[in-house]
């Protein structure tokens, strides 16, 4: 008993001693550099430019750098470039200083053109280093990534948070998509990989450069074929069930000139996939509840008549959207982003494993019926105009 | 000290029934000159000079010398310590009847017919406690408690009157254990007093109260509670060999016993519990626990001790369940705060500072700017001068204690920050700490020092260095035991029976029980049923 | 006697519970969704029904030899030669089970905690620890589980309870794609790894009503088998099986992407906090386990004097063996349950029989 109890005194010294001594972890938060926003694009030598914004916590610094207002000496923008990401993380700290820290980073944008090459490759240590959070947004610019790190806030004092809660909101109006690193990866994990993710500008309007989301940008696999305008991502969306809110306007009945408002407050979909004739065949149901939000014409709209035929223009409007995005995912693009291949594969588990090989020639070929239903519950406070 | 504690747990070690030493044992007085004389003669002149031998003089005793009724043969003394007894029912009770009343011719011849000593213990004193002694020492100890010794010449013993009368404090409320509802009074330092107000709580013959005098110099008396037919009989007999084994020279307060009888010494946790008040002191018997008491202290101690009672409060019991059960969950949260949260703080600002929400930790950073220590000094100094400040309080007169709060929370407060020494984040950590340990006082001790244990671990090696310190304390905790029982109880062993009175704070007709592992032989407390209007 | 304690059937339930729960967490939902896809929760059932069987074998053995653990009773039916080699059989699966989690954890902790610390120091640390529990006795031990297992199952229902919203019940198809056949060859490892609960036969003697103990276990690898269940149903409804199998440590993600409300973000790191005390109690009842045995079997007066130096020797092997997740999974997945049946299968169903043979059947 002496001896064993001598033995544990002894590594309990040594270990202790050790441990003290090394503290390998512990960073205070001072030495950390909170990363809000990155930004990848291709470089120069045909290596990867790697761009972050970084929130400056210390006000002790030279009053020349950058802006006068507020936000804009809030956070300051750093880059480097690197062989791999990583490499160029890394080198990120030769200008920086402090440990660069990754979890509370809201969004990864992509420039254009290192997205038509493929983002499978980047996204990579995003989803292997415990640092990063798959939460994560993921999105799309037409130009340059590390211009949208510019961007400044207009009522957030960090623009990562405005751009979080731009997405978050994304519902309001369903003419964009928001797209995190996990669903990115999931879709991507799919035998009929087809990704959609959310296009963000510089808004054009606005001198003092402004976000702005506008439509959505479509991957082959993980290469970027082409984008969708805000109205096609609102069909893309209906055909995911992903529609939370929006507006939906058409001409009054009557005073074509005029428009309708209609809001949409619940939507729902079903796909059922049918390959029972040799021929491949789709159908998406949507279910839809929307309330009479606004009307520019005179005509008294508030009875059962004119509501039915409300109705119809509705679903009219809804399955053009839903269309125009079939049309140009099944010809011009050739790529399931819709997730059939993953209903059929659900569906017919077996029969899959066959057409999986040429689904690309096969999912063009697919017949898709669309069949909306609508409800109309409410009209709000006034029956009519005047 | 290490020494005495390791001998105290070698006693531990032998069997509980070992040899059961009997109360004259435990009055060894080695260098007292016992082999002189220790049996009174019939003379009292050697009687008196003996006994003055024994004092050597002190200046309070008195040596009264008298002659009984006018009779020169007939000398007496009483001898008593002058501020210990009533002058005045000396006079009226003992002295009047010896010197005058005895004068009269009737009383006289009835007393040459009878021994002079019996007929004064029994027909002519009326005194309501009245010994015969005829050991020196028990004369000597009996004096010095307070009593009077009368010695009559030609009689080989002494009669000890009471006429205890010695100055103490009336019973007023504890400051340490104030209650909004429930009873107002505390003991005092008197021990027959205290025992007197147990006795009022509980009218049972069951009651038992043991006495004991321990401290070879002291003699104090020490004596300790319980009720017969709930407490477990082998935990009295434990009670009195842990007590019986002490071997101390002084005993001046009721903290001397605890050290000496608990059963972890080297642990930083209590398992002896304490308490100022008998309604406490009564709730406790009656869950089969022993009150021990010690003259001259308000504090009676209980055994066994859990961590739960730490989270119990007499209050509890006295008020409506519901919002008690709230007050609970409340204790049981500030433990964990006052405990955790400046660990968790180093922890999650040095390691993990992904879990802090994005603006707040822009903040937290920003504020941070420009300090000079690491989190975990940062904490360390502002929980040291948290403490001083609470020391100063608690020691300085009660005006300047107020005086050294203000400034003490002005000073540090703000101008600490403000110099940039530390982090405002860190003063709010340390406040909310240092107020959540106010919750729970009878843990105070333990609580820093746990505290303490926790945010090295946590400076160490962030969360999972927490998690390893929690399992240190865990794995410490579960091995305690209070006099037999496991510390954790009800929690680890889990007796979910028990839980009604932990965790909740389950309606008083719905505790039937007593605690099981405490009481478990004779677990009914009572049969109440839910209360409800009569039925027509 | 070694050990004086005594545990009672709810201690007794929660350390199998536990000890099943964190040995099956880290890195098994990855390799069991790879395997046997949507159809994994049939390879649990099977898993749970074979090893319920299991449980009557050690526990009829456990009845005919009261007092006895199964390293001495192995003794008492083989004779002192044979039955010492069979002791150390148990011994070492016990010691095994023990560097696994231990180094299980360690890596995961590297990954995903502290990626500067040297491993080494974790290991160090969670050594000292259970050391020192392990040196407290049975009763600590049982308490220790008493207190931690509610702990998991709380933070394990927090994570499931709080992705719920993500989940797409379209994930769970295609169902039924493997055959009877087909379902018990996959549940061959999770049989193996549910073998950790043999250490039932080294506590049945310890039980203070050794006759409920068969119900225990059942009871402890019941609610097991349900929450990771749950658990595995979770990670396939949410992420999908091709991601799913993608991830090292699953049920870390499902804990990164649970959001409650707008202000808990990222907590993932307190939720997995107590999965890795429940690891660390799995690995004091192991290493317990692994000592009491062999002071059993070399009769040793007290197991205490034993732990120390098997601390040292799991130190040293977790420096040599599996330097990565990968060798530690490919291990668990190729070899490891061929000798995991070997020993909770073959080894306890011979005892029984030559049990049979030499003590007759109506024994006590």
């Amino acid at each position: 008993m002496q001896k064993g109890k001598r033995v544990i005194y002894l590594f309990l010294i040594l270990g202790i001693s050790w441990l003290i001594t090394g503290c390998w972890d512990r960073k205070e938060l001072e030495g950390r550099a909170i990363v809000t926003l990155i930004a990848l694009d291709k470089g120069e030598n045909n290596d990867i430019k790697f761009s972050v914004r970084v929130v400056r916590t210390s006000d002790s610094q030279e009053s020349g750098t950058g802006g006068s207002s507020g936000s804009e000496r809030a956070s300051v923008i750093m880059s480097s470039t690197g062989d791999t990401v990583f490499d160029a993380i890394r080198n990120l700290v030769l200008k920086s200083g402090r440990k660069l820290y990754y979890p509370h980073n809201t969004a990864i944008i992509f420039g254009n053109e290192i997205a038509r090459e493929g983002i499978l490759p980047i996204l990579d240590v995003f989803n292997r280093d415990a640092e990063m959070h798959p939460l994560t947004w993921v999105l799309v610019t037409p130009g340059e990534a590390a211009d949208i790190l510019e961007a400044q806030p207009t009522l957030e004092s960090l623009s990562a948070k405005q751009l979080d809660m731009m997405l978050n909101d994304f519902g309001a109006t369903s003419k964009t998509v928001a797209t995190n690193l996990l669903d990115t990866m999931k879709q991507l994990a799919y035998d009929s990989p087809g990704v959609v993710l959310s296009n963000i500008e510089l808004d054009p309007n606005n001198p003092r450069k402004a976000l702005l989301l506008n439509g959505a940008a479509v991957f082959q696999r993980d290469k970027l074929i082409g984008r969708l305008d805000p109205l096609e991502t609102r069909g893309y969306l209906w055909s995911q069930g992903k529609v939370e809110s929006g507006v939906i306007t058409f001409p009054c009945p009557g005073e074509e000139n005029k428009k309708v408002s209609m809001e949409i407050k619940r939507a729902n979909r079903k796909i059922e996939s049918d390959i029972s004739d040799g021929q491949l065949k789709f159908t998406i149901t949507i279910n839809v509840e929307s309330r009479l939000a606004e009307q520019a014409c005179l005509t008294d709209l508030g009875n059962p008549e004119k509501l039915m035929e409300l109705k119809k223009s509705q679903c009219e409007v809804i399955e053009k959207e839903i269309r125009s995005i079939v049309d140009k995912a099944q010809e011009k693009y050739s790529t399931d982003i819709l997730g059939f291949g993953t209903e059929l594969s659900r569906k017919f588990p077996q029969e899959w494993q066959n057409i999986k090989e040429n689904w690309a020639e096969e999912f063009p070929k697919a017949e898709v019926d669309i069949v909306v239903n609508s409800k109309i519950f409410d009209i709000g406070l006034i029956k009519q105009p005047l | 000290m290490l020494k005495n504690l390791k001998k105290l747990r070698d006693l531990k070690k032998t069997p509980a029934n070992g040899q059961p030493k009997t109360e004259n044992d435990s009055r060894p007085s080695s260098n007292e000159p016992e082999t002189e004389v220790n049996k009174l003669t019939s003379l009292l002149t050697s009687n008196l000079t003996v006994l003055k031998e024994r004092f050597r003089g002190s200046v309070d005793i008195v040596f009264r010398e008298f002659k009984v009724g006018f009779d020169p043969n007939k000398s007496a003394a009483l001898i008593y310590i002058d501020g210990l007894v009533k002058a005045e029912s000396i006079n009226a009770t003992i002295l009047k009847p010896l010197m005058f009343d005895f004068a009269r011719e009737k009383l006289w011849q009835e007393l040459n017919q009878h021994n002079l000593l019996m007929f004064i213990r029994d027909y002519a004193v009326p005194n309501n406690r009245v010994q015969e002694f005829s050991q020196l020492q028990d004369v000597i100890d009996s004096i010095l408690r307070g009593n009077v010794a009368l010695l009559l010449d030609s009689f080989n013993s002494a009669l000890i009157f009471d006429s205890k009368g010695f100055e103490g404090r009336a019973i007023i409320e504890p400051a340490t254990e104030s209650v909004v509802r429930g009873p107002r009074e505390g003991f005092n330092e008197r021990l027959g007093i205290n025992l007197s107000l147990l006795r009022r709580k509980i009218t049972n013959e069951n009651l038992i109260l043991e006495q004991l005098n321990l401290g070879t110099r002291t003699r104090t008396t020490v004596c300790f509670a319980y009720l017969k037919g709930v407490v477990n009989e082998k935990l009295v007999n434990e009670v009195r060999n842990r007590l019986q084994r002490i071997d101390i020279d002084g005993i001046l307060e009721s903290g001397y016993i605890e050290q000496l009888i608990e059963d972890a010494p080297v642990s930083i946790f209590p398992t002896v519990g304490n308490t100022e008040k008998p309604d406490i002191l009564a709730a406790k018997l009656l869950e089969g626990r022993i009150g021990i008491f010690v003259d001259g202290t308000p504090i009676a101690l209980t055994v066994p001790y859990l961590l739960v009672e730490a989270l119990q409060s007499s209050e509890d019991y006295y008020s409506r369940p519901y919002f008690v059960t709230i007050v609970r969950w409340l204790r049981i949260a500030s433990l964990i705060f006052a405990l955790y949260l400046p660990a968790l703080y180093i922890a999650i600002q040095s390691f993990h500072p992904d879990l802090i929400p994005t603006p707040l930790l822009v903040s937290m950073a920003k504020s941070r700017e420009g300090t000079p220590f690491p989190a975990y000094v940062e904490v360390f100094i502002m929980g040291m001068i948290f403490e001083i400040l609470r020391e100063a309080g608690v020691r300085m007169p009660r005006p300047i204690g107020q005086a050294v709060s203000i400034v003490g929370g002005l000073v540090i407060g703000e101008a600490a920050s403000k110099a940039n020494l530390v982090s405002e984040t860190v003063i709010i950590f340390v406040a909310l700490t240092g107020i959540a340990s106010f919750v729970i006082p009878s843990l105070g001790d333990v609580v820093p020092l746990s505290r303490l244990f926790l945010m090295t671990w946590a400076s160490l090696l962030g969360i999972f260095g927490l998690l390893m310190g929690s399992m240190v304390l865990f794995i410490h905790l579960t091995k305690l035991r209070s006099f037999g029982i496991p510390y954790l109880a009800p929690l680890a062993p889990a007796n979910l029976d028990d839980w009604q009175d932990v965790l909740v704070k389950a309606p008083a007709w719905t505790l039937n029980t007593r605690p099981r592992l405490l009481g478990a032989w004779n677990s009914i407390r009572g049969r109440s049923t839910r209360p409800s209007p009569k039925k027509k | 006697m070694l050990e004086n304690g005594k545990i009672s059937t709810r201690q007794f339930t929660l350390m199998l519970f536990s000890l099943l729960l964190s040995t099956i967490m880290f890195g098994l939902p990855r390799i069991l969704i790879e395997q046997s896809r949507q159809d994994v929760w049939q390879v649990m059932l099977i898993t749970f029904v074979i090893d319920a069987a299991l449980a009557i074998i050690y526990f009829i053995l456990g009845m005919r030899y009261p007092r006895q653990t199964m390293i001495q009773y192995s003794e008492t039916i083989l004779g002192p030669w044979l039955g010492k080699i069979s002791g150390l059989l148990f011994v070492l699966f016990f010691g095994y089970m023990t560097l696994i989690v231990l180094k299980t954890v360690s890596k995961f902790i590297d990954t995903v905690l502290l990626t500067g610390t040297p491993e080494l120091a974790i290991n160090f640390i969670l050594l000292l620890i259970t050391l020192y529990a392990v040196n407290a006795g049975l009763e600590v031990v049982a308490r220790l589980s008493e207190i931690i297992a509610p702990l998991m199952i709380i933070a394990l229902l927090i994570i499931l309870t709080f992705s719920v919203n993500r989940v797409e019940l379209g994930n769970l198809r295609p169902v039924f794609q493997h055959n009877v056949w087909e379902l018990l060859k996959l549940s061959l490892l999770p049989i193996s790894l549910y073998g950790v609960c043999i250490t039932m036969g080294v506590f049945i003697p310890y039980h203070n009503n050794p006759k409920e103990s068969l119900k225990a276990k059942w009871i402890a690898i019941g609610s097991g088998t349900i929450l990771s269940i749950m658990t595995l149903m979770s990670l396939i409804t949410i992420f999908g099986t091709s991601y799913s199998s993608q991830q090292v440590y699953p049920v870390f993600r499902l804990a990164q992407i649970i959001k409650v409300g707008d202000f808990f973000e990222r907590i993932e790191t307190v939720v997995i906090i107590f999965q890795i005390a429940g690891a660390f109690v799995s690995m004091v009842i192991l290493y317990y386990s692994s000592v009491l045995g062999l002071a059993q079997i070399f009769k040793i007066q007290r197991y205490q004097t034993l732990t120390p130096y098997f601390g040292v020797i799991m130190l040293i092997l977790s420096v040599f063996v599996f330097s990565n997740i990968t060798e530690i999974n490919q291990f668990t997945e190729t070899i490891f349950p061929f000798l995991a049946i070997f020993i909770e299968v073959f080894l306890i169903i011979m005892l029984l029989i030559v049990s049979l043979i030499r003590h007759g059947i109506k024994k006590t």
